[in-house]
């Protein structure tokens, strides 16, 4: 029996405010996984993150990074993790090389390897013809891959990835995947990420879990995760003239609910998902039968199945990147703003 | 490329004391680096404290020639009683920029970042403050050496001093010292307050505000003897007042010891009220950093 590289048990947090961000979740993750961690804002997932990875004492349950006690053993811990956040974590008055460099010699690694270490680092993450010039003048990307690089140059065995992408373009997001998954596929890293974006998630993870109100609402690959819709995603919205709307979604759902091509239907606030195998050959039966029972259909989308509508159902909310960020701004706080930690 | 897969971390060369010392002083390098890369901020908090200096200590130069004054500093220009009360206005108003340190390090996830390596907690303080008092023992030497310059006078053809440091060497480190004392008491302060507020504009705010109130309560102006009488009684309970006259007995000798006092007592008294303000400040900004780095 190989040990988990991470392994929780009914963990829990209380903020001493009363805050009950944890509530009792369990999980595992193997050597050489790419672990994701899907959630909204406020879900729990920064707080897991932080207790994983020594920062913040949990309040109840158990939990062991490569077999190490996270409560007890926390010197040991440090010494085989890494971690990079969404604020980053370099500093901008020294080049490239003296951020790993400084960053190294905090493990105390002998000079030696510690220069091998650092051109190693500087090559793997495109940054070699910068190595000295101050991060300061690098522009998000490659100040993200430096802050990157320097959670790496002890050689850690897991990688913890709080919200690495968040705040940085599309663009520079989707190039900073390449080299997560890099780390991982090449460099067989094992990574535990933690992310709102579905996207990612969907790209990166070979296995997720989406919390929610401090609870693991569900947990497999992203590909078991959509499978277990039960199909395709027929997405129906309906007229919007006051309480109308619920009555035809109730309405709908029991006409359709009867059909014995529909997998599956969800109800939320905007309209029912309604999932179904071969969603294209059903959707004319799904309009005549709602037709039949005088439900007004406005809008009719169907895509196969998504990440956003795995989220969708097991949390009853859509978020929009958009939104994202917006939070993101705000919880970072006006020049006056104190910053929960 | 090169594969590092499944390798084990790195081992580690130095364990226990000796990792301390190594994290500090990669810590305080870091420091030392941030200055040499911004010395801006070395500079910056110099050129008010300067203009003070060459401006009062040509204004109220004939204050020297006031009924009681030399009683109470013997000799020299008022531009060398000044002096001392520059470094630690200069010292005050800089202060501020070790809890601001701090704060930067916190809001860009530096800190978060260090934490989760196995160094010691207090190293990453130690350092900063090691970097902090290097910064100020050098605006000191700073001030002392262009006090010397503008002292100097035209004198049959050639460049004499007119200050003349009594103890020489040994006196200007004893001052030194005093002013690293009160420079320690004061960043252990900031410290607290930046971890207090977590607020870069409150943390500079409380320095600023300090400063001058400090200095113009102290014998920082003029010495105690001809201050009014209400200010004299506020300046026995102004620290600077103390630190100011230590620095004078230490620098300029006997001739500076302040009235119904001993040379031994001045540095005496200095030297005891800033070790105990420092024990304090100094446990009040361990103590919230601690908190802080929980």
């Amino acid at each position: 029996m190989v040990t988990p590289v991470i392994e929780v048990r009914d963990l829990e947090k209380i903020y001493p405010d009363g805050t009950r961000a944890v509530r009792g979740i369990s999980f595992e993750v193997e050597e050489g996984e790419f672990f994701g961690f899907l959630g909204p804002n406020g879900a729990g997932k920064s707080t897991t993150i932080k207790i994983l990875i020594t920062l913040l004492r949990k309040t109840g349950g158990t939990v062991r990074i490569m077999g190490l006690d996270v409560s007890r053993q926390t010197d040991a811990i440090r010494r085989v993790i890494g971690y990079a956040a969404q604020e980053v974590g370099v500093d901008d008055d020294l080049t490239a090389r003296e951020n790993l460099m400084l960053q190294g010699e905090l493990y105390h690694m002998e000079r030696t390897l510690l220069r091998q270490r650092t051109d190693e680092l500087l090559e793997l993450m495109d940054l070699a013809s910068d190595a000295d010039r101050l991060a300061g003048s690098f522009s998000g990307g490659m100040r993200k891959r430096l802050d990157l690089a320097t959670g790496l140059m002890h050689r850690p065995r897991l990688l913890f990835l709080d919200e690495p992408t968040t705040g940085l373009d599309p663009q520079n997001r989707a190039n900073l995947w390449i080299y997560l998954d890099r780390l991982n596929k090449q460099e067989k890293l094992t990574i535990f990420l933690t992310t709102h974006y579905m996207e990612e998630a969907d790209k990166l993870c070979n296995r997720l879990a989406i919390i929610d109100h401090g609870q693991i609402k569900t947990l497999g690959s992203p590909r078991q995760l959509k499978q277990e819709l039960g199909g395709d995603v027929i997405a129906l919205r309906f007229a919007t003239n006051g309480q109308d709307v619920t009555t035809q979604a109730q309405q709908a759902c029991a006409v359709l609910s009867g059909a014995p091509f529909v997998a599956n239907i969800d109800r939320f606030d905007e309209g029912i998902n309604v999932y179904a195998q071969n969603g294209g050959s059903v959707v004319p039966d799904v309009l005549r039968l709602l037709d039949d029972a005088g439900v007004h259909v406005t809008q009719l989308s169907l895509t196969s199945p998504s990440l956003d509508d795995v989220f969708l159902k097991h949390t009853g909310y859509k978020i929009r990147d958009e939104e994202l960020d917006r939070n993101w701004r705000n919880q970072r706080g006006g020049p006056f703003g104190r910053r929960r930690r | 490329m090169r594969t590092i897969a499944h390798s084990k971390p790195f081992p580690a060369i130095f364990h226990g004391w000796g990792a301390f010392l190594s994290e500090t002083w990669t810590l305080y390098r870091r420091a030392l680096l941030k200055l040499y890369r911004r010395p801006v901020i070395l500079y910056f908090s110099l050129v008010q404290p300067m203009i003070w200096l060459l401006l009062f200590g040509q204004i109220f130069n004939r204050i020297t020639e006031a009924p009681g004054f030399s009683a109470a500093f013997g000799g020299q220009s008022y531009l060398a009683f000044f002096a001392p009360a520059i470094i630690l206005q200069t010292i005050l108003f800089g202060a501020g920029q070790s809890g601001l340190g701090l704060i930067n390090d916190l809001d860009t996830g530096f800190l978060s970042k260090l934490l989760t390596t196995p160094i010691h907690r207090l190293a990453i303080l130690l350092g900063k403050v090691l970097g902090d008092l290097t910064r100020m023992l050098s605006q000191a030497v700073i001030i002392l050496v262009v006090t010397f310059v503008v002292g100097l006078r035209w004198v049959d053809g050639s460049l004499e001093p007119t200050i003349m440091y009594y103890y020489g060497l040994p006196g200007l480190l004893g001052a030194l010292g005093i002013t690293l004392l009160f420079g320690l008491m004061l960043a252990a302060l900031s410290v607290a307050i930046a971890l207090t507020t977590r607020n870069t504009e409150a943390t500079f705010l409380i320095s600023n505000f300090l400063t001058f109130p400090l200095i113009f309560t102290s014998s920082a102006l003029l010495p105690v003897e001809l201050l009014p009488d209400w200010l004299r009684t506020v300046s026995t309970f102004n620290p600077v007042t103390y630190a100011i006259n230590a620095l004078r007995v230490l620098l300029y000798g006997p001739t500076s010891v302040p009235a119904g006092s001993t040379m031994g007592d001045t540095i005496l008294y200095a030297v005891g009220i800033l070790l105990v303000l420092t024990v304090i400040t100094l446990t009040l900004g361990t103590s919230r950093f601690r908190r802080v780095v929980g």
